[in-house]
């Protein structure tokens, strides 16, 4: 059944981030103050190995994107505002639920908090009636930016990505040599 | 904790286990969630205060009615990733309030919890105006090659990083 798939996959998501120290927030601080990249270096990571495993199912039509639509203003905006929250507090909405799970009792806040914001964001939206869908500019991924095949692109995609882990990777490595 | 991963570890792992939920026909996420529990709490205490099609409409959720969906029970789920992870693998007591927040602004619980509501506020409303979080943008959205997720991402750590240093990096680089 497809909801028990979900709470699977959700255990095995929360606990990876346990096990990686996704869910500490010394991590994530130590990542946005440059410091520790552990976890940017861990999602960038996973990110290009999906990427070539589901470009390459998609060819056999395993799997069907869903991308979510790209509004410039939207998605900057609102992770410029987001980047604030998580630097402040050192978890995500995800993480912070995990750490919820593991007893943290800081986390349970963050939660709430985020259930507030939601609220408040809703009743904004509705008395006031506005609304960023006029900067909505389609289901696009990088495939309509770069006109080859998707495969290409998404090979071409993750080992940029992986030589950006691994450039981060070298300068983290001289700045401890040289300290 | 002992048996930390390495990030290679961790990446590996969740790239394959996110392999495996797009082959199930889904994707990562957890705002919808968040919309999903804000509004039947508000249901809850009034039937008309706001529209049901308020919170999944728009960029967050995909469908106009409260239901426990599939992103809810995922999110239900890492809530007990971490227990088990804690159960099977953590010594001692948990924190209530990380050390190294302690160092910086002192042993005062109440502006800990003060600094997580406030964070949690401001990443949902950001979460909110960008159609998705960490999981659904970076996660799930960076591996689609989606704009989108590589538009918030970039943002989120170009604000983030700036945000840290002036936050924690006050006794010197």
């Amino acid at each position: 059944m497809s909801l028990l798939l979900a709470v699977i996959f959700g255990i095995g998501f929360g606990y990876i981030l346990y096990r990686v120290g996704g869910l500490d927030y010394r991590n994530i601080i130590n990542a946005l103050t440059l410091k520790d990249l552990s976890i940017p270096k861990f999602m960038i990571l996973s990110v290009a190995i999906t990427s070539v495993g589901i470009f390459s199912l998609r060819l056999i039509g395993l799997v069907s994107l869903d991308v979510i639509t790209a509004n410039p203003l939207g998605n900057i905006l609102g992770g410029l505002i987001f980047g604030i929250g998580f630097a402040l507090v050192g978890y995500c909405p995800g993480t912070s639920i995990g750490a919820m799970g593991e007893g943290k009792k800081d986390a349970r806040y963050t939660v709430l908090g985020g259930i507030a914001g939601v609220f408040i964001y809703t009743l904004a939206q509705q008395y006031t009636g506005f609304s960023i869908a006029a900067f909505d500019i389609g289901k696009l991924n990088l495939v309509d930016i770069i006109h080859l095949n998707s495969f290409s692109v998404a090979i071409i995609y993750s080992i940029a990505l992986v030589l950006v882990i691994y450039m981060v990777d070298y300068w983290e490595q001289k700045k401890s040599s040289i300290n | 904790m002992k048996t930390k991963w390495s990030w290679v570890t961790g990446g590996i792992v969740l790239g394959v286990l996110n392999i495996l939920i797009f082959i199930s026909g889904n994707h990562l996420g957890t705002t919808t969630a968040y919309a999903q529990t804000t509004g039947y709490i508000t249901q809850f205490f009034s039937d008309s205060f706001i529209p049901i099609s308020s919170w999944t409409a728009g960029t967050c959720g995909t469908t106009g009615i409260l239901q426990v969906s599939w992103q809810w029970m995922l999110v239900l789920g890492i809530f007990i990733g971490g227990f088990l992870g804690k159960v099977i693998h953590g010594k001692g007591v948990t924190e209530i309030i990380p050390d190294p927040w302690i160092e910086r602004f002192g042993n005062r619980p109440r502006l800990r919890t003060t600094h997580a509501f406030i964070g949690g506020f401001i990443m949902l409303i950001g979460a909110r105006l960008a159609g998705g979080c960490t999981s659904s943008h970076i996660i799930s959205g960076m591996s689609q090659m989606a704009i989108s997720g590589l538009l918030f991402g970039v943002a989120v750590f170009a604000s983030g990083i700036p945000a840290a240093i002036l936050l924690y990096r006050r006794n010197g680089r």
